[in-house]
């Protein structure tokens, strides 16, 4: 994935700035949206242009998919309360669900318009203006430089809403270069270069859309987290002292947030005192060294032989809980989808 | 779960079928009538009949997901497709009822002066019976399996039954020269499917985001475990639905000079209990702390 590259240093913290700059970048995005909207439709209309103030819808799916990622963002930041004990973090699945279902619906309104400039009347294949020219260009340039910023601040934050956005307005400059090159095309005098970019263009949507909503459908559906992470996790628990053994480990994403339970077996003869220090331990580990915003539930439970009866009875299920909630992370990877492979290398 | 009987279990799995047939039936059926008879209440309940249709069928693909085991990618089972689920055809829903309002309003203001004909009244009438059957046989199921999904498309058929009444009456009020009265049963219809699938919406959504149970369920769980021996006290409580089940967090407070031993033990007393006493309790962990740090942990 181009949006969410390499550059961004995995060194597993994400300082506050990048939590201040995530939160202007998407309100930088909802304004350029409206400039954009305010241009296409100004121009247009002064031009006599039909094609550029249809140009202004696209602008407005940017404004609406920006304004949705604003309010999944506030929302995940808030903190667990009585109602929604694990945090908010998952409404940024629904945020990326919704984004791709718009995209989808964007590309189908495209199709019928072009179904019906295909079959409709000749007028509506009016000669491209130069000005559309213009405005495409400035469009994919302010695309483009929003998509690394904020791609930026998704890989850093670990946020799929703000990934999402990222690889929405992503999309939105490469449909501006198609346009650029569909354009020249026909100045050039190669008018078929249109649909054959407007094919390309599609399918490459339907692509980026069909894989935001796949990981919004993993992340919905309590799904684990990448076998880098647990790995990850268990070792660090493994290497607490006195835990003997680390049966079972159980991790998710809600969001931003790492939820993981872990069994840990110590030995019985072992006082509750001290098991409330032990799980202090892992939890501060788990936020030092794998996810720096956790909330951990640690169960520990006596190792069979150690003392008296067998083991407990808890077991076939998981047992550690490391939840992260809020943005201060490490850059970890989502379940799929949007992982960022190249960053959890260099973090693990 | 436990307690489910194998009969309600079978009935669960054909309860879908029978709704989709009768829904996909009832759907063309009035639509036909509708067009026939001209009437706009009776078109916009086909549409709406066919649209549960589409419904059952996501449905019965969802059960089908959600009954899959645990597996290393998914520890804590399918159950949230359920959820996923309704709220795509929820959200389908309000969409086609927002259209339909729209339509109805327009036919509605154009002040219309035909009658449409009995026929229609006729398949009205039809469509409340069919669907109170439904509605029944829905949600018995649904509560006994305790089937988000399931419960929905039940009341989906309640609406059904609900939306059919004033179509039926628009149509014989018509005849009596309130021509108004057919599209206005059509912006009715429109507006109860609007309310009622954003309220199924809503209640998907906040359990994709993991709600926690009502606060009567959390306070019987705390209950039951202040029941049991040598727990002193609950501190936090954590549940959320899980597709047709609830998972439970809790921790309790035991003495700090115990040792983990028996604190395990009685730890798996709390759950023992709770997963055989808790109706719907798929899963629960209990986290023991010493009974001096009263501050929240985590």
């Amino acid at each position: 994935m181009g949006v969410v590259s390499s550059k961004v240093r995995s060194n597993g913290k994400a300082p506050p700035s990048c939590t201040r700059c995530a939160r202007i970048v998407i309100w930088v995005g909802i304004a350029e949206a409206l400039v954009f909207i305010v241009l296409k439709v100004a121009l247009g209309l002064a031009s006599g242009s039909r094609a550029l103030v249809a140009a202004s819808l696209y602008s407005m799916q940017d404004l609406i998919s920006s304004l949705v990622a604003a309010i999944g963002l506030k929302i995940s930041a808030k903190p667990p309360d009585r109602d929604h004990p694990y945090g908010h973090g998952k409404v940024e699945y629904v945020v990326v669900a919704l984004m791709s279902v718009m995209i989808l619906l964007g590309l189908v309104a495209l199709a019928i318009t072009a179904l019906a400039s295909f079959f409709g009347d000749v007028t509506a294949a009016e000669p491209p203006a130069m000005l559309a020219l213009w405005v495409a260009a400035a469009c994919g340039v302010s695309c483009w430089l929003l998509s690394r910023f904020q791609g930026c601040g998704g890989t850093r934050l670990n946020s799929p809403a703000l990934k999402s956005c990222a690889m929405h307005m992503h999309s939105d400059y490469l449909a501006s270069i198609a346009v650029l090159v569909s354009v020249i095309g026909a100045r050039l005098g190669y008018p078929a270069l249109d649909h054959i970019v407007a094919i390309v263009e599609a399918v490459h949507v339907v692509y980026i859309s069909g894989r935001m909503l796949g990981s919004a459908v993993t992340g919905l559906m309590d799904s684990a987290a990448d076998p880098v992470v647990i790995e990850k996790l268990k070792r660090v628990v493994a290497g607490t002292e006195s835990v003997l053994a680390v049966p079972r480990t159980t991790v998710r994403w809600s969001g931003q947030t790492l939820l993981a339970q872990i069994e840990v077996e110590v030995s019985g003869d072992m006082r509750v005192l001290a098991a409330d220090k032990l799980r202090a331990g892992i939890q501060r580990a788990i936020k030092t060294r794998v996810c720096r915003h956790s909330e951990t539930l640690v169960l520990v439970s006596p190792a069979s032989g150690t003392s008296g009866k067998g083991t407990s009875g808890q077991t076939g299920v998981k047992s550690m809980s490391v939840q992260t909630v809020g943005r201060d992370i490490t850059v970890l990877p989502q379940p799929e989808g949007l992982a960022n492979s190249v960053g959890i290398r260099q973090l693990l | 779960m436990n307690q489910v009987p194998d009969k309600c279990r079978t009935c669960g799995h054909r309860v879908p079928f029978i709704t989709l047939t009768g829904n996909l039936g009832l759907g063309a059926i009035k639509c036909i009538a509708g067009v026939l008879s001209g009437s706009v209440g009776l078109t916009v309940d086909g549409f709406h009949s066919l649209t549960d249709g589409i419904g059952t069928v996501f449905v019965l693909t969802s059960l089908h997901i959600a009954g899959k085991p645990r597996d290393d990618s998914h520890p804590y089972g399918h159950g949230k497709v359920e959820f996923m689920a309704s709220l795509a055809v929820f959200a389908v829903l309000i969409g086609v009822g927002v259209v339909f309002f729209v339509e109805s309003m327009a036919i509605l203001v154009e002040g219309r002066q035909t009658a449409p004909k009995m026929l229609g009244f006729l398949v009205a009438m039809v469509s409340v019976l069919a669907n109170f059957v439904m509605f029944n046989f829905n949600l018995c199921a649904g509560k006994r399996l305790n089937s988000p999904a399931l419960c929905a498309n039940g009341y989906e058929n309640l609406t059904d039954l609900f939306s059919s009444i004033p179509v039926g009456l628009g149509i014989v009020a018509a005849q009596f020269g309130f021509y108004f009265a057919d599209p206005l049963a059509g912006v009715l219809v429109s507006i109860l499917i609007v309310v009622n699938a954003g309220r199924e919406w809503w209640h998907s959504l906040g359990n994709l985001m993991d709600r926690a149970a009502p606060a009567g369920t959390r306070k019987r769980i705390r209950a039951m475990a202040m029941s049991v021996d040598g727990v002193q006290g609950t501190d936090r409580i954590r549940t959320r639905r899980v597709g047709q089940n609830l998972w439970v967090d809790l921790d309790i407070l035991v003495s700090p000079k115990s040792s983990v031993e028996s604190a395990s033990r009685i730890a798996d007393e709390v759950r023992g209990l709770l997963l055989r006493k808790a109706v719907h309790v798929e899963n629960v962990l209990v986290y023991y702390y010493g009974n001096r740090r009263r501050a929240k942990v985590g």
